[in-house]
């Protein structure tokens, strides 16, 4: 059985410049699903004062 | 097979420092957020409301000896605006928090990200009714931080936009469920007094519980402005 070598795995690879395309967009939507969903929800959970809220919330 | 281990322990590492980081946020950052907007606050609320008792420490004029003016009485406060100046007293020294806390108008976590908030249908200060307001306890300048240092004779100070001081005297905290909107209603002690309930987490840097304060007026109430008839109402307008 043959075993690839460094160079054919380099020949496999995406070109740079799609793999740090790919990379930004990653971090990109990471950080909008971060600010727009996650962070307000773990507020929502560990730092709400009110009363009555979670009823809101909760499906009836 | 190792590229994908590599890549998992660096999404784990990743995530680890932006946890760490908001955690950081929280605790530290959103207390300036806070801070600067109270100062906005003040600002407006020396424009709009008379000298009195947030600068000079004691009411003009008494509650009981103020003209009424319907017109100013029905006035509507926006969200998020200044809506009264609270703070809390044991023989003449303040406690919880050093500073006079500027309460807005409305009580969603948006909001109150200002400061302490209102909950809308509840009843104005110095009212016939149930004068609600919530704080965080910990995060945005922990307003509530120390609530639970109140015991019997510590009073609450509350002054309205038209410059008047009401005093509640410190009556009673308890810890209830997230849902126990009963706190919020007319009359939440059963003593028919006018009363204030303050809101907050439980313990802190959780919201699983909340501590609540409750306080009767002293002093003769004005006409009661709460419009919500139930507590579910009053519960119901907490999002805005």
């Amino acid at each position: 059985m043959s075993r690839s070598t460094p160079d054919d795995d380099a020949t496999r690879r995406w070109p740079r410049w799609i793999r740090v395309l790919v990379l930004l967009v990653v971090i990109a939507v990471s950080v909008v699903v971060l600010f727009t969903w996650v962070f307000p929800w773990v507020e929502e959970l560990t730092q709400d004062p009110t009363i009555g809220s979670q009823l809101l919330r909760r499906p009836r | 097979m190792t590229r994908v281990v590599r890549g998992f322990g660096w999404l784990l590492v990743v995530s680890g420092v932006v946890v760490l980081l908001y955690v950081v946020y929280l605790l530290w950052f959103t207390g300036l957020e806070t801070e600067r907007a109270q100062r906005e606050l003040a600002e407006t609320w020396s424009l709009t409301v008379p000298d009195g008792p947030v600068a000079g420490g004691q009411p003009d004029d008494p509650p009981d000896r103020v003209e009424e003016d319907e017109d100013e009485e029905d006035e509507e406060v926006a969200l998020g605006d200044a809506f009264a100046a609270l703070w809390f007293e044991r023989d003449g020294e303040r406690i919880v928090d050093d500073e006079v806390l500027f309460v807005v108008s409305g009580a969603t976590l948006q909001l109150l990200r200002s400061g302490p908030g209102h909950y809308p249908l509840s009843d104005r200060p110095g009212g016939a009714g149930n004068l609600a307001i919530a704080g965080h306890r910990t995060t945005y300048g922990a307003p509530f931080w120390s609530l639970d240092v109140l015991t019997e004779g510590d009073t609450i100070h509350v002054v309205d936009r038209r410059g008047r001081e009401w005093v509640y005297a410190y009556r009673e905290q308890r810890i209830v469920a997230p849902t126990d909107v009963w706190v919020l209603g007319a009359d939440p002690l059963g003593s028919g007094a006018p009363t204030i309930t303050l809101t907050t987490c439980h313990p802190r840097g959780s919201a699983a519980q909340r501590l609540i304060v409750w306080g009767e007026l002293l002093g003769d109430p004005i006409e009661s402005t709460a419009r919500g008839t139930t507590p579910q109402e009053i519960a119901g307008r907490v999002e805005g």
